[in-house]
């Protein structure tokens, strides 16, 4: 196939990787041992602390040691071959493993160009198997001509096995395109613009920082150790300040911690984001992004299940989504498959949703869909509940004497109120030809669109209370996601119900 | 362009809350019941134990605290059985053309309806007191449903497995 590649050419031989493979288990390594890293940082502060400081540093060099050790081990321990109905991988240093994944298993061939092999200009392939993680296969420090060629190689045996017969499957695999590189039409990306707006609005780095100082401060590392370590007394320099300085420092402080979170969440989308493209091909779609490490997915049309619209509420006052696609990896015949994944489109425009969809799951344009709303009752019960437990809040900050809190209380409970009615406001679902579509969210709104024939379960749900009332939770079940509504009309909800049954029943569509 | 927009015709529609639902074995409820009795005597026989070897609490459970201790155990374990009992009677289930429909609970009351063409595996599994009785659960597992799977208790063995076998056959139909 490449004269060039001295191991992978598709056959009966076990071949073996390239030594600059190491690179690939070593981050592996280190990937997988991260959990172990974060109970190290404990253990050496508390060597550090008991007079074992010169040990401490062996513990984190030892670790170093272990994983380019096991690496190099992994690397020497490491075959496959590619046969005509499977792919086989032997590896294991201490137990031997021999991973045998069927051809028509393997569910997606993703190309990944990480960063530490950019300088080389390597590849790591992603062989995703039937469900568990345990079934994924990687070949690391392949050329792009060999890593292609393997794909190829087990698109075209993926199609072949599925022209033998075996009607049910033939749908299903035709959408890999081995020469995905030369039908790719690009149809949607993302600018820096857009990646700032998604680090903003979904700004994840409060929780990951606020847990870290949490942290810390349990620490000898704490903030005021470290100053008080540069001979700065935080406490003594405090108390010498007036009310006034210390509130507008305090505000300062916070500012600047919030623009510094921000940043991070900046940075961070961008890393990963950086070069959005979504490409066409028939009827899959490939997406590439990524600034260190290269990510390379593809997506069959036919194996999303639902596309959730997500919308935080800086979305919502910027006029953004974010665009979800969720699926199922695979199920087995025989085997309960549990593993959604999702790709998510950052910071979509409201406007610019149609151009996303209509290359995806044309047709259903939310923003003007007409839904039922839920009754007025779901309001009155949360309402009800929320108020009440204001009230023992009330009670118990009077017994206990927090002023601060008898403050705050009567703040909260309108706004908190105003979310609730929000919320109710904005519930409901639409049925609009082969999709159900439910609106849900506070301030932000978002939408979850279910192709009617993909749904696996339905349920309907009402308590004695809600019957009475003629009113009903539903829940329909897709492979990957559910949308659940609640208080609806009774009568809509099972016409819904019975709806979505026919369209399931009727046709005999396959959900992947 | 794929897109299509049927009309929904609710009226012409086959409605799942006009099939009728069948009731499930009648030594089920009672199998329930024995179920939380078996129960209640391990719990009882368990205290007679600790107040005939553990002075401190025969002085508790015989003292003041007693009054209160002994009715609340009776009182919870009537709930129990009466709860079992109930909610074993008031499970239904029937098998349309096209899916399997089943009802259950008593203060919420719940319709699982799973059609057939999504059942991914079919399990019959029965417990010791089932055996006894003569008794079956079917359940059936779809794609992505989790822990939320499909389950018909308190069948005939018989029946659960002649509606295992319908299904089988509609999905060798199918394919």
């Amino acid at each position: 196939m490449n004269e060039a590649a001295p191991a992978p050419v598709p056959g009966e031989l076990w071949a073996r990787l390239s030594p600059w493979s190491i690179l690939h288990f070593a981050a592996r390594g280190v990937a997988q041992n991260l959990q172990m890293a974060y109970w190290l940082i404990p253990a050496m502060l508390g060597a550090s602390m008991i007079n074992l400081a010169a040990f401490a540093w062996y513990v984190p060099g030892l670790m170093i040691l272990l994983v380019i050790g096991s690496a190099i081990l992994s690397y020497r321990m490491f075959s496959y071959r590619l046969l005509e109905n499977s792919v086989q991988v032997r590896q294991g240093v201490l137990v031997r493993k021999q991973l045998d994944l069927p051809v028509e298993r393997i569910q997606n061939v993703n190309i990944e160009d990480p960063f530490y092999f950019r300088p080389m200009g390597l590849l790591t392939i992603r062989i995703d198997g039937a469900g568990s993680s345990s079934d994924e296969v990687y070949l690391g420090a392949l050329t792009r001509q060999q890593a292609e060629s393997i794909r190829n190689d087990i698109i075209i045996r993926k199609r072949r096995l599925a022209a033998d017969g075996n009607g049910t499957e033939a749908n299903g695999t035709a959408g890999m395109d081995p020469v995905a590189s030369a039908g790719e039409q690009p149809f949607f990306s993302r600018s820096l613009a857009d990646l700032v707006v998604y680090g903003l609005t979904n700004n994840r780095a409060f929780l990951i920082i606020g847990g870290g100082f949490a942290f810390l401060s349990q620490t000898p590392l704490s903030l005021e150790n470290i100053f008080r370590s540069m001979g700065v007394d935080v406490g003594a320099y405090l108390a010498a300040q007036s009310v006034t300085r210390l509130a507008v420092m305090s505000v300062i402080a916070v500012v600047t911690a919030l623009v510094l979170l921000a940043m991070l969440s900046i940075l961070a989308s961008i890393a990963t984001n950086f070069g959005f493209r979504m490409y066409r091909s028939g009827d899959s779609f490939t997406l590439r992004r990524g600034l260190f490490t290269r990510h390379e997915t593809h997506v069959r049309k036919s194996r999303i299940q639902s596309v959730h619209y997500s919308q935080a509420w800086l979305d919502f006052l910027v006029g953004r989504r974010d665009v979800i696609f969720e699926q199922i990896s695979h199920a087995a015949p025989g085997a309960v498959a549990q593993r959604t994944s999702r790709t998510v489109v950052p910071a979509v425009a409201l406007r610019d949703t149609a151009a996303l969809m209509n290359g995806i799951l044309p047709g259903v344009d939310v923003d003007h869909l007409a839904f039922t709303p839920i009754s007025r009752r779901y309001f009155h019960k949360h309402a009800i509940i929320v108020t009440l437990l204001y009230l023992l809040g009330g009670i118990v900050t009077l017994v206990l004497d927090l002023t601060m809190l008898q403050l705050l209380l009567p703040l909260l409970w309108p706004f908190h109120l105003v979310l609730i009615h929000m919320r109710w406001k904005r519930a409901g679902l639409a049925v609009h030809g082969d999709h159900v579509v439910a609106r849900s969210g506070a301030i932000g709104i978002s939408y979850r669109i279910v192709p009617a024939w993909k749904i696996q379960q339905v349920r309907h749900l009402q308590s004695l209370l809600m019957k009475r009332r003629g009113l009903s939770n539903i829940r329909l079940q897709t492979a990957a996601s559910a949308i659940s509504v609640p208080y609806l009309d009774t009568s809509f909800a099972k016409a819904v119900i019975d709806h979505c049954l026919y369209r399931v029943e009727s046709t005999r569509r396959s959900w992947m | 362009m794929s897109f299509t927009n049927v009309e929904i015709r609710p009226d012409e529609l086959p409605r799942f809350d006009a099939a009728e639902l069948q009731p499930v074995h009648a030594a089920y409820p009672r199998v329930c019941l024995a179920m939380v009795l078996v129960a209640a005597c391990v719990v009882l026989l368990a205290l007679g134990l600790a107040v005939v070897a553990a002075p401190p609490l025969r002085m508790f459970i015989l003292g003041p605290a007693g009054l209160i201790v002994l009715p609340g155990v009776v009182l919870l374990f009537g709930f129990m059985a009466w709860f079992a009992y109930r909610s074993a009677n008031v499970i239904g289930y029937a098998v349309r053309e096209h899916d399997l429909i089943v009802q259950s609970g008593i203060f919420w009351r719940k319709q699982t309806i799973q059609p057939i063409m999504r059942i991914q595996h079919v399990e019959i599994t029965r417990g010791p007191l089932d055996k006894r009785f003569g008794l079956a659960n079917l359940r059936l597992f779809s794609a992505g449903t989790g822990h939320l799977t499909f389950e018909i208790p308190g069948l005939a063995v018989d029946l659960a497995e002649r509606i295992k076998g319908f299904i089988l056959r509609f999905q060798q139909g199918a394919s």
